[in-house]
């Protein structure tokens, strides 16, 4: 059963993120990472990890990928824009990857060939207990400091992605288009005009069944 | 109960596939992503050496590794978005200059 799962889940992550990389649709690549997101959380749960691997499927499955999807809609990226030229030789890129698979690898297997005692897990490994109990006492520091680091993101993206011409007092003013005033009094003689002929579509209206 | 190694080679395997990503790919938003696979194999790194020597402080390092891509995907997106309104492009290569 272990094993087994063990490569179910590691061909869909692999494959997954290929298909991520190398999908020419955005809103594809966003759902094969959901893929791959989600195998890496069962693979927490497998590593006994069950409270990383629920934030894993609430944080990154659901509210980071639910923003790329949003980014992704609202700048409306069209088909055109998605053909990318790539620039150099696409086997040098792939070169590159294995090289440094590679040597992750080796870093691995020389780190971990010596072996050495595995500890056995006690009871309750990875519980939210015992996550939380280290993280409200040794490293306490660094979770206050983490919601400050929350609060400056949020008021960083509110400043970046705000509407200039929403703000009160902003003086934006389109060539062509007029100010926000004008604007305002020609949908009024628009409505006004339209109210003049009101009477224009009642006629045809009326006049439609007796043909 | 599978050895935590292999959680470590898989690991190293998505991280290469995101560094190729973010070299291949020319769209913002994709690289993006692709930086996001990276953290999520660092992510993935973590756990299994947690379980490898039996100390629970990897799970609370990855515990603030997903509240700092949490807010890197805010801000990095909010850039994205501030980018296209102004050069109605995502695309790297047009977007060179630190000044426009």
């Amino acid at each position: 059963m272990g094993p087994l799962l063990f490569v179910l889940l590691a061909v869909a992550a692999v494959a997954s993120s290929v298909a991520m990389v190398v999908h020419r649709s955005p809103i594809y690549s966003t759902l094969y990472m959901v893929v791959t997101f989600a195998a890496t959380a069962v693979m927490f749960v497998l590593l006994d990890a069950p409270f990383i691997a629920a934030l894993q499927i609430i944080v990154y499955a659901g509210a980071i990928i639910v923003l790329f999807l949003f980014v992704i809609m609202f700048l409306n990226l069209k088909t055109g824009v998605l053909i990318e030229r790539r620039r150099g030789p696409l086997w040098l890129a792939i070169i590159l990857g294995a090289v440094v698979a590679g040597e992750l690898a080796a870093v691995v297997n020389h780190g971990t060939a010596a072996g050495g005692a595995r500890p056995a897990v006690p009871e309750g490994f990875g519980s939210v207990e015992s996550v939380a109990g280290l993280l409200f006492t040794r490293y306490l520091v660094p979770f206050e400091i983490t919601s400050i680091l929350l609060i400056v993101g949020m008021v960083g993206a509110v400043v970046l992605a705000r509407n200039e011409e929403a703000l009160p007092g902003a003086t934006f003013d389109p060539p062509g288009v007029g100010s926000i005033e004008a604007r305002k009094d020609a949908a009024a003689a628009n409505d006004a005009a339209a109210a003049s002929t009101g009477e224009q579509p009642q006629v045809v209206a009326a006049g439609d069944p007796s043909r | 109960m599978i050895a935590p190694e292999a959680f470590l080679y898989l690991a190293a395997v998505l991280f290469a596939v995101g560094l190729v990503g973010v070299v291949v790919r020319r769209e913002a938003i994709i690289i993006f992503m692709c930086i996001e696979l990276m953290l999520n194999a660092v992510n993935l790194t973590f756990v299994a050496f947690s379980r490898l020597l039996g100390s629970i402080d990897g799970q609370v390092i990855v515990f603030f590794s997903l509240a700092v891509a949490a807010a890197e995907v805010v801000v990095g997106l909010a850039i994205i978005v501030a980018i296209f309104r102004e050069r109605a492009t995502t695309d790297v290569d047009q977007i060179n200059l630190l000044k426009f």
